[in-house]
């Protein structure tokens, strides 16, 4: 740290700094594979950002490199022009996969810049508007669904008050009276198992068609749901703004929508209540506070996707801190082992699933690289997808 | 049909030209047949070979005459939907399994999407070229030697988002002047390649339409439908745009808004040639028309030229003219047009086109970053 705090109060940091290195790291762990972008400056500060993205880890690394070349050289403080230059002057804008390594390099950009102006990212965003962080659990697991209510029993047990699962799989265009009775059941279930205080989002990951989104949620209504992620595609928003209008459970949509372009539609029509721009994907950091801020003149709320390491658990929260239409953050319960090993640096919980204010310099991670090296070492791991089928073998939205 | 055929191998050919690669997906089956689709995507060559490779499990061991039902896993099951970078690698993939498909049953992939319903493809040439108003008219005429009967120019380059009459006009005289060079029956599109801002464009576009322009293509950015369709309301030149809108779904607000005269789906951006047939069916139930976009290789010009062969509502078919030594170089053959400025339908079975590896190797990939333009105080124009 000594070294950071040098070169931030010696002279204009912008003037000195330049990118030396740009790196992707696969670490073959977890439930999909992590990709961390390490950017190296000729100060010695480092910066790491997340652009996890599940089954498309080669595209990712792939669409690294090929920004890298430009980043090398770079003033990394000039977050918003390279920004521009990468999105822009790719001319085949966006998609999830440029999108990803952009945010990935982005999130990197501001742990360098705060780092050497020894300042949390929060406080180069605007400062905090509050002083801790409510996460949610993605975390109830289980096939039955007297599994997946013991499963948000041991969470609320542990002390989580918000929990999100996914109850549908593979459901037809227009639900029958099974699948309505069986997600009723299942959510009976839960509600027994946790009461009624606890906060229960269901994440419909897009398998519902717009009819069958209004029949589930009609259905679930006496539940008292928090919110009905993605209840169909993202890919047409007057589809989701048609739920929107017919259902009063409040909608939230926005994991696989990027940039502040992909959002414009789902606010301008009343798509949805709550938006979730994952900073993995989005663009990044910046571009998710000018989504949030769009969002503000909505009155819509904002809880960012994450089902990724800490990292980027990091990153979010130090948007969610300066951010004033924050709900809710997203946090994965069941990391394995050798991944929470990665970070040197724990979150400071408080009860309830709050986190207090990270107050490190940057993105306030640090990396065990041991750790992340013995992981990337490991032998390559490329999955599919996991994958979800019709009765008759046709293919169904995971 | 039932068949054991399995795929067995997919492999994959950068081939360098100029600051971009184009970039070639060999998809091998167990009785020896290969198929050949292009996955060229600018200077995001790493992004979109890694993108290919993530494909390799879905497609290794499985049956190639699947091709809906692999497009639908690829697409669907990977949850992260669409984007360029994923759907041109699918789209390299798409066509090679339909170039397997067309080789295995001896037909021209045309005829596995409800035979020809023309006799002949009429060809416009990406060009003219040339930086001053002269260069430009001097390749025109070029082009109508070669025979083509339809040319698309960019005459722009970095435009403030309020731009002078002036600066309108730097690019007009240009259009003017090619218009004086070939005469008026030749058809001539204007390529704003996104690069105004709507009040600019509805100007550029009045500005145009003495010229008797056939099309505005992408008169400013995608990404807001509802601008686009502002600019489209006050233009009197038809507007076209489509190759920077991937699937069909991202096409729909357009159509609805029946304020665009053209849409212009690329078959490796869109995902392939059979999601840009259903693209094309989307047009012709709201009377739009038609031309793919393809500044691309031989290879996806021969896709594009099956498309088209089928479409009700066809228009013309770009084709990139700049005879660049490779070009020629990597493929079996090219296709050429006749003197009417028209390609003949594709007969051979499949693709009707390979690729020769051998010869590709002495185009090596390059690294290189796509080429920039930047406004007057140094900060990002859109290229």
């Amino acid at each position: 740290m000594d070294a950071v705090v040098t070169v931030a109060s010696a002279e204009r940091p912008d003037l000195k700094i330049r990118v030396t290195e740009v790196i992707p790291h696969v670490l073959f762990a977890g439930r999909t594979n992590l990709i961390f972008v390490e950017v190296r400056t000729d100060v010695g500060i480092t910066g790491i950002g997340e652009a996890s993205l599940e089954g498309k880890t080669e595209a990712v690394v792939g669409a690294i490199n090929d920004i890298a070349e430009y980043l090398i050289g770079q003033d990394p403080t000039r977050i918003e022009h390279h920004w521009q230059t990468m999105y822009r002057h790719s001319f085949w804008r966006g998609g999830v996969i440029i999108g990803s390594a952009i945010s990935g390099i982005e999130q990197a950009l501001w742990d360098v810049l705060g780092k050497a102006l020894g300042a949390p990212v929060h406080e180069l965003l605007g400062g905090r508007v509050r002083d801790r962080v409510r996460l949610y659990a993605n975390g109830p697991r289980g096939t039955t669904p007297e599994e997946v209510a013991e499963s948000c029993l041991r969470l609320v047990e542990a002390g989580w008050e918000a929990l999100k699962l996914a109850p549908f799989e593979a459901v037809p265009g227009v639900a029958g009276p099974c699948e309505l009775a069986q997600a009723r059941h299942r959510m009976q279930l839960i509600r027994d198992a946790v009461g009624s205080d606890v906060d229960v989002l269901i994440d419909c990951h897009g398998r519902l068609s717009p009819t069958a989104a209004v029949q589930m949620a009609e259905a679930l209504e006496e539940f008292d749901i928090f919110f009905f992620e993605e209840p169909v595609l993202p890919e047409d928003p007057r589809a989701m703004a048609e739920v929107a209008a017919a259902i009063s459970i409040p909608i939230a949509t926005g994991e696989r929508l990027f940039t502040k372009w992909g959002f414009r539609d789902v606010l301008a029509l009343g798509a949805a209540d709550v938006l979730q721009p994952d900073l993995a994907h989005c663009g990044g950091i910046l571009e998710a506070r000018k989504i949030a801020a769009a969002a503000e003149v909505s009155f819509v709320g904002m809880a960012p996707h994450n089902p990724y390491s800490w990292l980027l658990t990091m990153a979010s929260i130090q948007l969610d801190l300066a951010t004033p239409n924050f709900l809710i953050q997203e946090f994965l319960v069941d990391h394995p082992a050798e991944v929470e090993q990665l970070f040197a640096t724990p979150f400071v919980w408080l009860p309830g699933g709050w986190v207090e204010p990270p107050m490190a310099p940057g993105l306030g991670v640090e990396l065990d690289w041991d750790a992340v090296r013995a992981l990337e070492q490991r032998p390559y791991t490329r999955t599919y997808q996991p994958s979800l089928w019709h009765v008759d073998g046709s293919v169904a939205d995971w | 049909m039932a068949t054991s055929r399995k795929i067995i191998r997919v492999r994959t050919v950068a081939v360098g030209a100029g600051w971009r690669n184009y970039i070639f997906v060999l998809v091998d089956t167990d009785d020896g047949l290969t198929g050949l689709g292009e996955a060229s995507l600018g200077a995001q060559t790493n992004a979109v070979l890694g993108a290919v490779k993530d494909l390799e499990p879905l497609l290794l061991g499985a049956d190639p005459s699947r091709i809906e039902h692999l497009w639908q896993q690829a697409y669907r099951h990977a949850f992260w939907h669409g984007g360029p970078t994923f759907l041109s690698a699918l789209a390299g993939v798409e066509v090679a399994l339909w170039d397997i498909q067309g080789q295995a049953l001896g037909v021209p992939i045309h005829r596995l999407f409800g035979g020809p319903v023309r006799d002949r493809i009429r060809a416009y040439a990406n060009g003219p070229r040339g930086d001053t108003p002269e260069e430009m008219a001097q390749s025109a005429a070029d082009l109508v030697t070669q025979g083509f009967t339809a040319l698309k120019m960019a005459p722009w380059e970095a435009m403030p988002i309020l731009a002078s009459k002036g600066k309108i006009e730097s690019g007009v005289a240009k259009v003017r002047a090619v218009r004086e060079a070939v005469g008026a029956e030749v058809d001539l599109m204007v390529d704003a390649h996104g690069r105004l801002s709507p009040p600019v464009a509805v100007r550029a576009a009045i500005a145009l339409a003495p010229f008797g322009i056939t099309f505005l293509e992408e008169p400013c950015l995608p990404g807001n439908a509802a601008a686009l369709v502002r600019i489209a309301r006050k233009s009197p030149v038809p507007i076209a745009v489509g190759e920077r809108h991937y699937t069909r779904w991202a096409f729909t607000e357009l159509l609805d808004s029946r304020t665009i005269g053209v849409l212009q789906p690329d078959i490796i951006q869109g995902g392939g040639i059979a999601e840009a047939r259903r693209i094309a069916a989307l047009a012709e139930m709201h009377f739009v028309s038609v031309a793919p976009h393809n500044p691309w290789s031989w290879v996806n010009t021969m896709a594009s030229l099956h498309l088209d062969a089928v479409l009700p509502n066809f228009l013309m078919q770009e084709v990139i003219t700049d005879l660049e030594p490779w070009k020629d170089a990597t493929v079996s053959h090219r296709p050429v047009i006749d003197a009417e400025g028209f390609f003949a339908l594709p007969s051979a079975p499949g693709l009707g086109i390979s690729l020769d590896i051998e010869a590709a190797k002495r185009f090596p990939p390059v690294e290189g970053r796509p080429p920039a333009l930047w406004h007057d105080d140094g900060a990002v124009a859109d290229w």
